[in-house]
């Protein structure tokens, strides 16, 4: 259930990370995408040159054939403006949308932000990160032939700009204008969003204040161009207008979809994407358990079935100690996202106790909980592994005595809030109190309902000392974690938009975020490892536990899988169907 | 029987309203914020506040209520502006997860599990009533012991271990039956069957067993009745005494058993959906209660109720035709 609650948070969340070359992530034709714990690599923005197309091929693939989607739930969101949840933004992203840039397989496992609709990764104009210069590509064409323009771009970031399709990241937008006194371009409003530019095929974006990472900004899906004509506003959900490399044939919302090629897509324009098979089909409503079981029997006419729903606990075992057994239809890797014990910094203000928190925290019982080491890896920082950056460190290794030491005989008293919303979360929480106890901590554990446990949390005026959070990168860089969780910018501005848990602010850690806000990506990317490092020594404002891991599995006919880190989740645009004639219907 | 008929279903208006009442009261009085929920844990307080002008949440819960039941019968507009949409009767309000309008949603739903239901009733009320009936007229041999035993296997297995089992052995192992999934009828008749072969047969053997002992002890304890043994002493034969006359008097309380039954399936099919990937009213409804999605659990409640107390409604007319002893006053 910690799963279903760690989706629940990041949903909202998204990309993150890059890998490097040593990456094992092999996502060629013999079929297994690993990626175990691969650091991301500082070398992440591409050149024009890294822009062109086409993406080079995967080992083995086929062109033509169907692949077969099952899962429980659909798409929520299509519509470019509204997609913020990982699997929603693959197939956004992948399959139906292009944005300005994107990020690109190296080929030897590492990612690079390339420029996918623009020429390049974005031109910083004046060299202070408050200009920048986007070009799009020749010949770029929409679903029905007619042109991408530079135009239906901002059309596409004005609409997110509108509160009724504001679902999707916001990054952006509120660099644009702080204020947010633009609505969108409805009710008669102005087409092109403020602080935007729009001439001929050229965009540009004026800030106020320095903002270097506005290349990985515009890699989010609200940068794809929406033409003003085709704008269905609410109902766009439904049925976006392609200008990827495939196009909505036919939809019945919550039950099935299916994807064509889009025509008018040229190969020769596109650095990321592959399509290689002619078809997708998707069927939503089994249950995540029978998921996993259909897959895993793999009967006939089931072969090309693919799901982003991960190996379901129960039959995990199964498979992860049967590996070569299911050779070629695996993926499995470790994700971008953390799991943590927030501290409420505004109730717990003694430093002892925190330290005593993190010296004694029963992080192997807590990962043996939660399924094993195919469920989470150890973490001992907040940034995880995968993002460019990350700083290896472990300053409070595991030391009851020494917990015990901290707290120098004192009884202390906390309340431990957890999520009721399974048998798991009781378990974890008892553990937690035995364990604790140990170290001469008393926990007092509490129960808050599911639905409005991330609510509670939230909340500054919580009467909790701990409670388990988690986090995942909104784009390679640490400025997309610490800040939000461990910063100012998470602080609480109602209860619904705090993403700071523990309720921790510094002076000088703040100083810190500034100075790196301003710096050029790859000079900021090793200070947030660094940062990371010293707000856990000085202040241990949270306990880190783990990094998610995860295992899919696919039908046999299925090849290319791999583990698309920036999302966590399964790459489609490397996917294809190994015999293309098998299942084609 | 008109005066009957007029009292029934002024009750039957009298039922439903006070079940869209109540059930619209319910979401108030829950301490969560519905427009919140639905928005999502990482939304906007502009978001939260169009969804909540959307559903109209700022506005008195009276006034709520009565615009949301004339909608069902009037449709009317949802939002303003821009943002204005038509929902056309039967309006019972938009989802804003999904994206669509309710009774969309519910009327794809609703023919799904109508299948699942019917289809499984049809065959469980056949294999219950002949084997009961049979097992009745074999008294004391091997026939009535195995139906017996049958039974007492049948009543013991629950729904959840008896389709996943289905699945495995037929499904992926021999793999000789069809993935479960919906196909309209009238679409192609023979995708149809293979699509809900399993569901029925879980539905039916799950379900059989209590109307088949019903059947067959119904049928010995009229065949123990002095009309009967009248019958039997006028010289009728075996045959006509056992189908016309000691069939018929049984029928009322299996009528009865199998209108509920009916109404139980119906209920049933939560679990029967689910197992199976079939995208229904009980699953829908479900999913729409976990999420606290107000429109579709409305929508999802008042058509169970209108299914309930009209099913009940035909049972007492069926009564009437199959027992003349019963009259409709």
């Amino acid at each position: 259930m910690r799963k279903h609650a760690r989706v629940a948070v990041l949903g909202g969340l998204v990309l993150s990370l890059a890998l490097t070359a040593c990456s094992t992530n092999s996502g060629d034709g013999s079929g297994e995408g690993t990626n175990e714990g691969t650091q991301g690599s500082l070398d992440i923005i591409g050149t024009a040159e890294d822009a062109k197309g086409p993406a080079a091929p995967v080992e083995g693939a086929q062109t033509g054939g169907t692949l077969k989607y099952i899962g429980l739930t659909d798409f929520t969101h299509l519509d470019p403006a509204r997609t913020y949840v990982g699997s929603f933004m693959m197939i956004q992203s992948g399959l139906l949308g292009r944005t300005l840039t994107g990020y690109k397989e190296v080929g030897d496992g590492s990612i690079q932000l390339v420029g996918d609709l623009a020429t390049d990764s974005g031109k910083d104009v004046a060299g202070d990160c408050k200009t920048w210069e986007f070009t799009l590509k020749d010949g770029l064409k929409y679903e029905d032939g007619t042109v991408i323009t530079a135009q239906d771009v901002a059309y596409g970031i004005a609409r997110s700009f509108s509160p009724e399709l504001a679902d999707g990241a916001q990054f952006l937008q509120n660099w644009l204008q702080e204020s947010r006194e633009y609505k969108g371009p409805y009710d008669g409003a102005e087409k092109v969003p403020p602080g935007v530019k729009v001439d001929g095929n050229k965009l540009t974006f004026s800030f106020d204040t320095a903002r270097c990472e506005v290349p990985f900004a515009v890699a989010m899906p609200n940068t794809t161009p929406v033409p003003e004509a085709k704008d269905t506003k609410t109902d766009y959900d439904n049925k976006p207008f392609s200008s990827g490399p495939y196009k909505i044939e036919s939809r019945t919302l919550g039950e099935s979809m299916t994807l064509v090629r889009n025509e008018h897509w040229a190969a020769d324009s596109d650095p990321i994407r592959h399509a290689y098979p002619d078809k997708w089909t998707f069927e939503f409503g089994t249950e995540p358990k029978d998921n996993s079981v259909r897959l895993d029997a793999n009967a006939s006419g089931d072969e090309n079935l693919w799901s982003f729903t991960g190996v379901h606990p129960d039959i995990l075992g199964n498979v992860t100690g049967n590996m070569d057994k299911y050779k070629g239809r695996l993926v499995h890797g470790e994700q971008k996202y953390n799991g943590y014990l927030a501290i409420n910094n505004l109730r717990v203000k003694d430093l002892a106790v925190r330290q005593a928190l993190n010296y004694a925290v029963p992080r192997d019982r807590w990962i043996q909980l939660n399924g094993g080491e195919f469920a989470g890896k150890p973490n001992t920082s907040f940034m995880t592994k995968s993002v460019p950056g990350y700083k290896e460190f472990n300053v409070y290794p595991t030391d009851i005595e020494k917990a015990k030491g901290l707290l120098g005989g004192k009884a202390t008293k906390l309340r431990y809030a957890y999520s009721n919303d399974g048998e798991l979360s009781g378990q974890i929480a008892d553990m937690f109190k035995e364990e604790y106890a140990k170290a001469g901590i008393e926990l007092e554990t509490i129960a808050i309902s599911p639905d409005d446990y991330y609510g509670q949390i939230g909340d500054p005026t919580n009467k909790y000392d701990l409670y388990w959070a988690g986090w995942g990168a909104d784009w390679p860089s640490g400025s997309t974690v610490i800040p939000p969780c461990l910063g100012e910018d998470g602080l609480v501005l109602d209860a619904n938009t705090g993403t700071n848990y523990s309720f921790f602010t510094e002076k000088t850690i703040e100083d810190e975020i500034d100075r790196l806000s301003g710096l050029p990506i790859t000079e900021a990317l090793p200070g947030w490892g660094e940062l990371d490092e010293k707000i856990l020594t000085e202040f241990a404002p949270y306990v880190p536990l783990d990094s998610s891991y995860n295992v899919w599995i696919t039908g046999s006919n299925v090849g290319g899988q791999y583990l698309q880190q920036n999302l966590s989740t399964v790459d489609v645009t490397k996917l294809f169907v190994r015999d293309p004639a098998l299942n084609a219907g | 029987m008109l005066r009957f008929v007029v009292r029934r279903l002024l009750l039957i208006v009298l039922t439903l309203t006070v079940v869209s009442f109540g059930t619209f009261m319910l979401f108030f009085a829950a301490p969560s914020d519905p427009a919140r929920i639905l928005c999502g844990t990482r939304c906007q307080p502009a978001q939260i506040e169009a969804v909540r002008d959307g559903l109209g949440l700022d506005r008195p819960i009276m006034t709520q209520y009565v615009e949301y039941m004339g909608g069902i019968f009037a449709g009317r507009t949802l939002g303003e502006g821009d943002w204005a949409k038509d929902c056309s009767a039967p309006c019972f309000g938009y989802s804003y997860t999904q994206n669509q309008e309710v009774s969309e949603i519910v009327a794809r739903a609703l023919p799904v599990s109508a299948s699942v239901a019917i289809g499984a009733w049809i065959i469980q009320t056949l294999i219950s009533v002949s084997s009961g009936v049979i097992a009745a007229r074999k008294r004391g041999t091997a026939v009535d012991r195995g139906t017996i035993a049958a039974t007492l296997i049948g009543g013991a297995l629950p729904i959840y271990f008896v389709g996943p089992m289905l699945l495995l052995i037929f499904r992926y192992q021999l793999e000789i039956l069809p993935q479960p999934s919906y196909t309209p009828l009238l679409d192609d008749p023979l995708a149809f069957a293979g699509g809900m072969i399993m569901p029925w047969a879980t539905l039916a053997i799950v379900g059989f067993a209590f109307d088949a002992r019903l059947s067959r002890s119904q049928m010995l304890e009229t065949l123990d009745e002095d009309f009967i043994r009248t019958s039997r002493a006028k010289g009728l034969k075996d045959r006509v005494v056992f189908w016309r006359h000691a069939l018929r008097a049984s029928a009322t309380p299996l009528a009865t058993s199998a209108g509920l039954g009916l109404g139980g399936l119906l209920g049933g099919a939560v679990v029967t959906e689910s197992i199976f990937g079939l995208n229904g009213l009980g699953k829908l409804s479900l999913d729409a209660i976990t999420a606290r999605n107000l429109p579709i659990v409305m929508a999802t409640v008042l058509i169970a109720a209108t299914f309930v107390v009209f099913g009940t409604f035909i049972v007492d007319m069926l009564y009437a035709a199959i027992d003349p002893r019963v009259r409709l006053s």
